[in-house]
């Protein structure tokens, strides 16, 4: 192919260079990469998968099988982009990937966008049916969104020499977009993909924005933006794809689609040295006459029909061009694997032609893949030899060249028409619109012609799937060992596993299969395609979500202090929690050795805001929690509280926490952190599903009180420098009890005395705006004491000590209370939900696995959690006789302990078991798994600080 | 230029109301004809009146604090019909001002907010990236009001502020709306 001196929508005056390989060329803005690697002589892009053969640009749209790139910019690389979807550029950087490309491993700091958009109604292609459904749409007021994957509108306008309402098909197309883009709620996506449609109108559409601009000219623009549509009416509106003929050597460079060769000419101004047309339907007239009319020498058409043609051969005749009625049986190339001759086969013999590119029309068929990937019908129809959408989806509307509609006029008047039943249905009202008048001819019947033999019966270089290199020998090979399906002969053979689907080899390998298997075509089909239409980035997927905008990071209102403390965090969920405040040149253990030391000995200070909190209110508030808690609600006393735990219906353990009557019908429960979303909605869908009718309304409150634990044997005093005005004396104000007071100044705090560390603790709870104020008075009173902030790691090891569980780490799904050593909480006298799921045999076994406490025999040697447990060591498979849930050095202790489920744990206390880790076997001694502090004296503090 | 707000509000209460006669009861108490339809929210006497759920509902009050309102409200609700729990500091209100707010939030949020579908008197609950909020349309040609927990306070913001200083719907090729 050249470039012509004239014609094309191309900007003459401004050249552009680009790279590919390694050397520069020329092309002009307005030029896709493909164009422009045709226009500067580069017909060779690669080689083909498995053979090696060379292999070029075949299409101009979606049915490019070999015609892909790996796109490289300062910020990305892009693998198997399709060359003529790609807007050619002042400095663009391509290599030759047309089957692999790479991903780099450096970090991709190019910008993608994420959108959601909504509309009445959604026009998926702008071609002639698309642009008419668009304009009654929005004639008629609806919201409008039109998605064209190309960067100018018009589809096959684009290529085609037409008159729409006395003008050129271009300046129709343009008056219309205009007035599409000056309407009030009409939004034009240009250069957008839909890649694919979902249920209930929602569409998902990748569309390429800085990516189609020079680097320097991208600025602060996202590379590609995902628009979330959401349609309360589709019209696919996608057109056609043209289909090749199978032949022998049919894959060189030079040999394309016709209605490509059409586009080129008339937007890039690409024409052949010397071209031969070979089709079986009048459509590839079109592309002779072009050429012609460009001053381009035409070798011959030749059309397998001895009939067929009409009109447009008749044209072509007119000019003098050769037509031939025969086939092309092969071809062959230059020393550069380029196409140099045709093989034209007739009833006179055989005749060999010059010629640089031979323009391929096999006919056309939906672009449906939009409808199919959604299981949606098809019809076979015999005018196309393909499939054809035929009953709408929910939702859809198909307009124009996809519902297999023929002529232009009749395609303009489709799309007004499925407009106006769009419309209909969403009741809008209509502006009456009359469809423009069209000059165009009317064509013949196509021959149904898919394949040529090989004239020497070697069909393993006549190919089917160019991207995937299978070939009419392939196909036999599959059906000869047994693949008679469709998609068992595209799992054989590959065809339509490349990332184009092989659009440009469905029908084709589905008629070849037809004919192997002697079935009609009808019955053998096409092989499914599925989303995304074209490859896309896992970038464009998450769009903006991406750094700190990934998940969401949940903070404390005491989170800054935590920083000016040089706390170090840890995600806990989403939440961000301190592990621990080192000081300088501390180590970890350093650090939380002197923060459980603290705890044990003096007094630290914990945020505990995170602590689910619940408030549960109503006249059948107690009715309710009974049902729900393992142990007894209703005689909690009005002040106190009482842990707990509640069970799945199948007797597991959802979660344990704290349920403080506040009131005779108030409740302030508490829930794990990571828990306290589940166990609201766990409330909920009992009285929602089950409870409507109980009095009783549950509200989330976590985020409502700031909690600061204050723990340790010097916890009153601390507190008693707080809360002056409330009694804290351990008669006054015994354990499970609840106040309310001043506390730091702020009237109404509530203070529990609960304790996750088997030491004294007081929870003081204000408002989470008031939780810093809280924290930094702590902080001063507790300065006598040397009061010690602690985090997540001080925690676990203090709640280890005393055998405390974390539902989740030390249970697994079907732990029940019992396994965990909580049996002494479950009520005997009442239900609950679980209740019945306990009694069940298998929950009774004494196998079962139940949690127990374990010393290391080596004090020093702390194991890694989730180490597994067994009694003998031995070559692998061994049995395994539980697992370490929770571990951690104890400083108080001067020992690593930790607790672990092991099978009938319970019995085998001071059993040794081995745990064969990475490094060697840690045997292990069972134990209880209270470690410190077994009959709890030091809940209520030291006795000579007790008043 | 987009303007995104924090506004203070002096009081937020989680309203439960069960059945017609304690709705009317809470309406009149609130100086309202009615309590608000499903996504709607009205203004009050006491501020802002929001449909959260069916029989649970949220009064944002910008103005002073009342002490004496929750026990008010309780009061009309009925022990029986219903609960008023104090929810002040469990949400901040971000206002997002100025013609473009409606992209901004296009970019963050999957609802349709165009004034046909979402006008002057809806709220929603909803989610701005991955966090829950309540939306709430305010008066004015483009207002939103993005009532959030705390905790993720900073994870909105910077979705909000990445959408306001990236305003790339304004640039071509794209279509106007």
């Amino acid at each position: 192919m050249k470039r012509l001196e004239s014609g094309g929508s191309i900007r003459r005056d401004e050249e552009l260079s680009f790279w590919y390989d390694g050397k520069r060329y020329t092309g002009f803005a307005g030029d896709t990469l493909a164009s422009a690697l045709l226009g500067a002589g580069v017909h060779v892009l690669g080689s083909s998968v498995s053979l090696g053969r060379p292999r070029g640009i075949m299409a101009a749209r979606l049915e490019e099988a070999t015609g892909f790139v790996q796109l490289v910019t300062p910020d990305a690389t892009e693998p198997l982009v399709r060359a003529s979807a790609v807007a050619l550029y002042e400095g663009l950087v391509a290599e030759s990937r047309i089957v692999r490309g790479y991903v780099e491993e450096r970090e991709d700091s190019a910008r993608f966008d994420k959108r959601y958009a909504h509309c009445d109604i959604c026009v998926i292609g702008a071609g002639p049916a698309g642009l008419m459904a668009a304009r009654v749409a929005v004639a008629a007021g609806a919201r409008v969104v039109v998605v064209e994957a190309d960067p100018a509108p018009g589809g096959a306008l684009l290529r085609d020499d037409v008159t729409i309402a006395g003008t050129t098909g271009a300046a129709w197309v343009h008056s219309t977009w205009e007035a599409l883009g000056s309407a009030d709620d009409c939004r034009l996506l240009t250069d957008a993909t839909v890649m694919t449609s979902l249920d209930h109108g929602g569409l998902m559409v990748l569309q390429r924005i800085g990516r189609q601009l020079a680097v320097r000219e991208r600025g602060g623009l996202p590379e590609m933006r995902l628009w979330q549509i959401r349609a309360r009416r589709t019209i696919l509106a996608t057109g056609m794809l043209e289909r090749p003929i199978v032949f022998q050597d049919n894959d060189r460079p030079g040999i394309m689609l016709a209605s490509a060769a059409r586009e080129y000419l008339a937007r890039y101004a690409l024409a052949p040295e010397a071209g031969v047309v070979f089709t079986s339907t009048d459509d590839g007239y079109r592309t002779a006459l072009a050429w012609h009319r460009a001053g381009a020498r035409v070798a011959a058409v030749v059309d397998p029909r001895h009939q067929g043609g009409g009109a447009l051969r008749d044209a072509v005749r007119a000019c003098g061009v050769r037509c031939i009625t025969g086939v092309v049986e092969g071809s062959g190339a230059d020393a550069e694997g380029r196409l140099a001759t045709v093989r034209v086969h007739t009833a006179r013999g055989i005749e060999t032609l010059r010629a640089d590119v031979l323009a391929v029309s096999g006919g056309y068929e939906p672009a449906s893949l939009l409808h199919t990937e959604r299981k949606g019908r098809t019809r076979y129809d015999a005018w196309w030899a393909a499939a054809v959408p035929d009953v709408p989806l929910p939702g859809e509307g198909i307009a124009g060249g996809v519902r297999g509609v023929a002529s232009l006029a009749a395609c303009l008047a489709d799309g007004a028409r499925a407009a106006v039943e769009a419309l209909g249905v969403l009741g809008l009202a209509i502006a009456p619109m009359e469809t423009p008048v069209v000059d165009e001819v009317s064509e013949s019947e196509p021959a149904q012609l898919w394949r040529v033999p090989a004239p020497d019966g070697d069909e393993s270089r006549s190919f089917v799937d160019l991207h995937r290199d299978a070939t009419v020998a392939g196909v036999s090979r599959a059906v000869n060992a047994g693949a008679t399906h469709i998609e068992h002969i595209k799992r054989y053979t590959l065809i339509g596993t490349g990332v184009e689907q092989g659009r440009a080899a469905k029908t084709n390998s589905g008629v070849l299969a037809a004919v192997l298997t002697g079935r009609d075509v009808s019955a053998v089909g096409t092989s499914g395609g599925r989303p995304p239409v074209e490859p896309m980035l896992f970038a464009a997927l998450a769009g903006r979500a991406s750094r700190e905008r990934f998940v969401p990071v949940r903070t404390t209102g005491i989170h800054p202090s935590h920083e000016a403390l040089s706390a170090v965090f840890e995600p806990a969920g989403q939440w961000l929690r301190p592990s621990r405040y080192p000081r300088p040149g501390e180590t970890v253990a350093g650090t939380v050795g002197r923060e459980c030391r603290a705890v044990r000995y003096s007094v630290g200070l914990m945020d505990a805001s995170t602590l689910g909190k619940i408030d549960v209110r109503g006249p059948d508030a107690t009715w309710f929690l009974e049902q729900l808690y393992v142990n007894g609600i209703g005689s909690i006393p009005v002040g106190k509280g009482r842990y707990s735990a509640m069970c799945r219906m199948d007797g597991s353990l959802l979660d344990d926490g704290l349920v403080l009557r506040l009131e005779e019908n108030r409740y302030f429960v508490t829930a794990s952190t990571g828990h306290a979303a589940a166990v609201v909605d766990w409330m909920e869908e009992w009285l929602q599903t089950e409870w409507p009718e109980r009095r009783v309304w549950v509200t989330p409150v976590t985020e409502q009180f700031a909690t600061v634990a204050i723990v340790g044997p010097r916890a009153r005093e601390v507190m008693t420098v707080l809360a002056p005005g409330i009694d804290l004396s351990r008669g006054a104000f015994p354990f499970l009890a609840i106040r309310h007071g001043t506390v730091a100044g702020m009237e109404g705090a509530m203070v529990a005395r609960v304790s996750f560390s088997g030491e004294l603790a007081f929870e003081v709870s204000v408002p989470w705006d008031r939780g810093q104020t809280l924290w930094a008075a702590a902080m001063s009173a507790g300065s006598p004491w040397r009061i010690t902030p602690y985090g997540l790691d001080a925690l676990q090891v203090l709640r280890m000590e005393k055998g405390y569980i974390i539902i989740g780490q030390d249970t697994e799904a079907t732990t029940t209370p019992y396994d965990a050593g909580l049996g002494w909480m479950v009520s005997k006298k009442k239900a609950f939900v679980g209740k019945r799921s306990l009694a069940r045999p298998a929950m009774l076994r004494p196998d079962r696995a139940q949690l127990v406490g374990f010393v290391t025999e080596d004090p020093e040697v702390v194991l890694p959690e989730g180490a597994g447990l067994v009694r003998e060591v031995h070559e692998p498979p061994m049995v395994i006789e539980g697992h370490v849930s929770s571990t951690a050095y104890s400083a108080t202790l001067g020992r690593s302990l930790g607790l672990a489920l092991v099978r009938g744990g319970r019995a085998r206390l001071g059993e040794r078991l081995f745990a064969p880790v990475e490094h060697g076997v840690i045997p292990v001694m069972l134990v209880d798994p209270v470690h410190v502090d077994p009959e709890g004296k030091k809940r209520d503090g030291w006795e000579d600080t007790d008043r | 230029m987009i303007a995104l707000s924090r506004v203070p509000l002096a009081m937020q209460l989680a309203l439960r109301v069960r059945g017609h006669a304690a709705r009317v009861r809470l309406a009149s108490a609130l100086h309202i004809p009615a309590m608000p339809s499903p996504n709607r929210w009205t203004a009050s006497s006491h501020g802002d009146l929001l449909w959260l759920g069916p029989e649970e509902f949220l009064l944002a009050q910008p103005g002073s604090d009342l002490i004496a309102l929750p026990t008010f409200l309780a009061t009309a609700i009925g022990p029986s019909d219903g609960a008023v729990v104090d929810v002040s500091s469990a949400r901040v209100a971000l206002d997002l001002d100025e013609s473009d707010a409606r992209e901004v939030l296009a970019s963050c949020c999957a609802l349709d907010l165009h004034p046909s579908v979402f006008a002057e008197d809806h709220c929603a609950q909803t989610l701005i990236g991955q966090a829950p909020v309540v939306l709430q349309r305010l008066p004015g040609p483009s207002s939103f009001r993005i009532l959030v927990r705390p905790s993720p306070e900073d994870y909105v913001t910077r979705w909000l502020q990445d959408a306001i200083v990236h305003p790339s719907w304004r640039v071509p090729p794209e279509g106007v709306e």
